[in-house]
């Protein structure tokens, strides 16, 4: 199960460093997103993503804090469009997976947990979408 | 009873921050690196099973040209395992996949073990087992006899790897003192076009790539991530250049090789036209006068005009109105490169300086190779990227020293089949290889009546196998055959005799590589274990046949001629010669500065006033007329340095205004010292004198169903040396060939399909992959598989012997069993590609890969669609909490922080049956339910590509 996009989008036998792959990694850096030391340097990870989205969603939270709308709102974009494009196309039958396979009830609850965070960022992209001036 | 979207991340900002991913993953490395520490070290390793220590044996890698410096272990006399040599200064302890598999090679189980004599037909695969003495005692028979006749030159070698002491015991030593010239090798395959070039403008041939001090590279087909004649050296300076965001890279080639990949920015480009990019560039540099900041000066070394003395400005004014017919919006329509791109790029290079501006096969090995080198060396130039540091350098190379064996050597004669067809090639610099089968077949110059190969697959490695096969196989046309190899391949099948060689890993040489870093290296290979069998290094082979035919060597083996070079060389020789080299396997000069502008350096008078020594007032060029073939000095200055043959071994120094300098010495051709971008050469071959655009005849006017061939090389494999390695083989054994999606839908194939490619040769079947990574129009099938032989994890078929042998057997460790891929061979496409020099071709264009395209994201979200910092924030933790869940498996502090109030709350609230998780809310310890987790984790995810797996290199 290994946790990375480009094998899981093919049935989980994808190749590492696939396509999915480069385009992560072309859109972290378009993002200015640089990995952390000691993470192997793949960045469709599962967690990479996650962290990705966390130093969005945390940026955008102080940028809200301090009243500054228009760079929330592109921290917003940001997030939605890599949700749409990316993640959301791959973590569910992901997290299947592993819900599949474990053993321990330690990973069905926090693939649980994940998946209720993803459905609510689906939702709230949805909603954007409806709302959107196009 | 779900909470709605707003609640649920609420609840979330009440989580308290769980702790950084960050200090997770510094933590993991942390520990993976002291586990690791002892062993990274190098010099050290131990059985899993015995925990015994293994013996290190520095060495020198074969699995490619690059010749890496390594360290093999061996148990039992047994070599078990391959790793860099970490004092290195070239590799810095640094391998590829195929120096380690390097192993495979010695216990290949279809290995030629004894000398072998064909009995049957020639190539019917009936072999008797011979001794070493009968062996000798045919081979000194023959070759003394036609030595006896005046006929040395009947005795063909030809070699498809041989380099330093190999090459110096056997090419400068044992084949000139027998008296033979009929020397072939394989450059014509491989880069010669490429070396030309280099001749035509700087001299000599191998640039080196300086990335360590470098801001740009330039790539115009080079795949330096994964195969290169100095692979591992240069990628791993290049990946940490461009890993560290240094240096920006951009990659011209017609197919997305991970380097490729791994640029900055991929410009597919037409096969074969990047010499229209190349000049476009030059055009942009000249018009928008950018060579002002950084390639001016260098101009002075430069010649552009007829004559000798021209001015910097004539030189510019020639260039750009030269260079004004090329614009980017032409070259657009010659290689499908946008115009504004090739501004933009022309630019950069100009300005980011120093940028290495690189070039290799995709760019040289076609039609008109040695142009597009010309033209890539005038970019370099109006940048002032030559020579210099962080650019593209003069390779540095040690200077070994060794015995010329006996001195009264005969006047070699040769035979004249190794530089193609009259009028066939302008500067045959590196010979014209891939036309010797055609002239053997020709016969009117002559044919060799013994010829014996080295390291070489010529039915294999050249185009038109069939025609290769016909000729071998002919007895009319080579009536004695010998192959020198290890293994049972293409063409030692069908030899009349095998000598079984001994593989790298059991031999003693000398090696001289150049060093990335511009100083000179020196190291060593030797031994790690016996020669299984009775193979023999064939340079040892000939130490005695020399002596059979009464004209000994004055060594008697390539041990002895190493050891004698050891004492011999400066340097080496004090730190301890032999003895030192034998025990650390690499030496540098500890002082040793990096070297660049060698052009610079002046003549010191004395040397212009040397015997011999005369000035050539057309070329600016003081020379020895001693050192070359003219008879007196009259002749030499009457007819000049241009005319008289071999005026350039002679050559000292370059006249520029009133000083003498270095410059850039000629080593093949009589051409000035000056950088030649106007070549006198040239013209007088009846080329523009310049560097000049002329399209590829064969690509023109392609109807919808001809496809443009364009072969390449992966990582794990050499082009034809390495498939026998069954740790390699089992990585990449099959080549469908790539084929774009758009020229997939023209011609109705299906990912996955067969397809029969046909060329004027023949016919080919290949399962196709369709991918997006190859340019539309061309088929790009790779360089490595179809054997038809070589050994059971080449091609399926076992060596005549294989596997009978008992002491081959015995021999065999247990991990050669099992092919899985057996009958999965994959194609060979020189079936289908004509042994002609305007070679085979490379290269197209593209409309974008899948994974980069761009795609502007929806702007400008309504008002009540905003969250609250307080969402936001949740949302955040959230993600946090995850990211840390699934990265690693957790330890005890993790898991006390997701036992915390916040998110048991969390997920009670939720979804969570039964609830808390019993992995949470066990009473068992943390430190028992994290170790039970980890295996979960083990088990669950840590797939390939997970550092960890280091772990189990400890000593039991």
């Amino acid at each position: 199960m290994p946790p990375y996009a480009s094998v899981q989008l093919e049935e989980g036998r994808g190749n590492l460093w696939g396509e999915a792959t480069a385009w992560v990694q072309a859109y972290f850096d378009r993002a200015g997103f640089r990995l952390p030391d000691g993470s192997g340097g793949i960045p469709d990870h599962f967690s990479l993503e996650l962290l990705f989205l966390q130093h969005l969603t945390a940026s955008e939270a102080g940028a809200l804090e301090r009243g500054a709308e228009e760079e929330a709102a592109a921290l917003r974009e940001v997030r939605q469009y890599f949700l749409q494009q990316h993640l959301l196309r791959w973590a569910e039958p992901f997290l299947e997976r592993v819900e599949a396979a474990a053993e321990a009830d330690f990973y069905p609850t926090f693939c649980a947990l994940a998946r209720r965070l993803l459905e609510s960022e689906a939702e709230y992209i949805a909603g954007a979408a409806s709302r959107s001036p196009w | 009873m779900l909470i709605n979207r707003r609640e649920f991340l609420r609840m979330g900002a009440a989580l308290s921050a769980v702790g950084s991913l960050w200090a997770a993953g510094a933590l993991n490395v942390a520990r993976a690196r002291e586990l690791q520490s002892e062993l990274a070290h190098g010099w050290k390793d131990f059985s899993p099973i015995t925990g015994l220590a293994r013996t290190p044996v520095p060495s020198a890698c074969w699995q490619c040209v690059t010749r890496c410096s390594i360290i093999g272990y061996v148990e039992n006399e047994r070599l078990v395992k391959i790793e860099g040599h970490p004092d290195a200064t070239r590799n810095r302890g640094k391998i590829c996949a195929k120096g380690q598999a390097g192993v495979n090679q010695v216990y290949d189980p279809d290995r030629v073990l004894y000398p072998l004599r064909r009995v049957g037909a020639r190539g019917e695969g009936k072999w008797k087992r011979i001794s070493w003495d009968e062996a000798l005692t045919e081979l000194a028979e023959r070759l003394g006899k036609l030595r006896e006749e005046g006929q040395p030159e009947k005795f063909m070698f030809h070699y498809g790897r041989m380099k330093a002491s190999s090459s110096k015991l056997i090419k400068s030593v044992f084949l000139p003192t027998y008296g033979t010239g009929t020397i072939g090798n394989h450059t014509s395959i491989c880069e010669g076009g490429k070396w030309t070039g280099q001749e035509l403008t700087w001299g000599a041939h191998y640039d080196n790539w300086d990335f360590e001090n470098t801001q740009y590279v330039l790539n115009f087909g080079s795949n330096v991530l994964e195969a290169h004649t100095n692979h591992i050296p240069e990628a791993e300076r290049l990946i940490r250049m461009i890993s560290t965001g240094r240096t920006r890279m951009v990659t011209f080639d017609v197919r997305l090789s991970n380097t490729a990949a791994r640029s900055d920015e991929w410009q597919p480009i037409r096969p074969g036209t990047d010499l229209a990019v190349v000049l476009a560039m030059c055009n942009v540099i000249m018009s928008e006068e950018l060579y002002r900041t950084f390639g001016e000066e260098f101009l002075d070394f430069v010649k552009a005009n007829a004559g000798a003395n021209a001015s910097r400005e004539e030189k510019i004014r020639t260039l750009a109105s030269h260079l004004g017919q090329y614009s980017p919006e032409w070259a657009e329509k010659e290689s499908g490169v946008a115009a504004d791109d090739i501004r933009r790029i022309a630019r950069e290079v100009a300005t980011h300086h120093p940028a290495a501006i690189i070039s290799y096969r995709g760019a040289v090995a076609h039609y008109r190779g040695a142009e597009t080198e010309r033209a890539i060396q005038m970019l370099a130039a109006l940048t002032g990227n030559i020579d210099n540091p962080g650019g593209r350098c003069k390779a540095v190379a040690p200077s070994w020293h060794y015995s010329h064996g006996p001195e009264d050597k005969p006047e070699s004669r040769k035979l004249d089949i190794l530089d193609g067809f009259d009028g066939q090639v302008a500067f045959p610099t590196h010979h014209v290889s891939n036309q010797i089968f055609n002239m053997i077949r020709d016969g009117s110059k002559g044919r060799p009546e013994v010829y014996l190969w080295y390291c070489y697959q010529p039915v294999y490695s050249n185009g038109d196998c069939k025609a290769n096969e016909a000729v071998l196989k002919d007895e009319s046309l080579l009536p004695f055959t010998v192959c020198s190899s290890p293994f049972y391949d293409e063409s030692a099948a069908l030899a009349d005799m095998i000598l079984p060689d001994a593989t790298y890993l059991e031999r003693w040489d000398w090696e001289d590589m150049v060093n990335p870093s511009q100083f000179a290296e020196y190291y060593i290979r030797q031994p790690m274990v016996e020669p299984l069998g009775e193979a023999r290094d064939l340079a040892d082979v000939f130490c005695e046949l020399a002596e059979r035919m009464g004209m000994p060597l004055g060594f008697d083996s390539k041990e002895e001629f190493v050891r004698m070079s050891c004492e011999m060389t400066p340097g080496v020789r004090e730190a301890g010669g032999f003895d030192y080299m034998r025990e650390k396997g690499v030496w540098h000069d500890p002082d040793a500065k990096p070297r660049y502008y060698s052009y610079r350096e002046k003549i010191p008078a004395k040397e212009l006033a040397a015997d011999g020594v005369i000035l050539d007032e057309a070329t600016g060029v003081y020379w020895n007329w001693k050192k070359s073939k003219a008879h007196s000095e009259a002749e030499a200055q009457h007819k000049g340095y241009s005319a008289i043959p071999k005026a350039y071994e002679g050559y000292v120094g370059q006249r520029i205004g009133d000083q003498v300098y270095r410059g850039f010495p000629p080593d093949k051709l009589n051409k000035s010292g000056y950088f030649e971008l106007y070549s006198e050469l040239m013209a007088e071959a009846g080329f523009n004198p310049l560097p000049t655009y002329e399209p590829i005849p064969e690509h023109q006017d392609l109807k919808d169903d001809q496809l443009i061939l364009t072969t390449y090389k992966v990582n794990v494999q050499t082009h034809s040396r390495t498939q026998n390695c069954k740790w390699l083989s089992e990585i990449y054994h099959e080549n469908p060939a790539w084929l774009n999606p758009a020229t997939a839908q023209t011609l109705g194939v299906r990912n996955g399909e067969s397809v029969r490619l046909r060329s004027s040769l023949g016919e080919l079947e290949t399962p196709v992959r369709v991918t997006p990574a190859v340019a539309p129009g061309v088929i790009a099938i790779s360089n490595h598989c179809g054997h038809w032989q070589y050994g059971r994890y080449a091609s399926g078929k076992l060596s005549p012997w294989g596997g009978e042998d008992p002491e081959a057997a015995r021999a065999i460790p247990a991990y050669f069993k099992g092919i899985w891929w057996e009958g999965n061979h994959g194609v060979h496409p020189n079936w289908l590609i004509p042994n002609r020099p305007d070679p085979d071709q490379r290269r197209t264009a593209l409309d974008g890969y899948g994974g980069r395209t761009r795609t502007r994201s929806k702007r400008g979200l309504t008002r009540s669609a905003l969250t609250t910092a307080e969402e936001a924030r949740g949302s955040s933790r959230l993600y946090g909490l995850l990211a840390n869940v699934f990265w690693s498996e957790p330890d005890e502090s993790l898991l006390q922080q997701l036992a915390s109030r916040e998110v048991r709350a969390l997920l009670e609230e939720q979804w969570c049956r039964p609830c808390p998780p019993r992995s949470l809310a066990s009473t068992e310890p943390a430190r028992a339910r994290a170790r039970a987790l980890a295996m979960e984790f083990t088990r669950l995810f840590v797939g390939p590509g997970q550092a960890r797996a280091s772990v189990c290199l400890r000593p039991a």
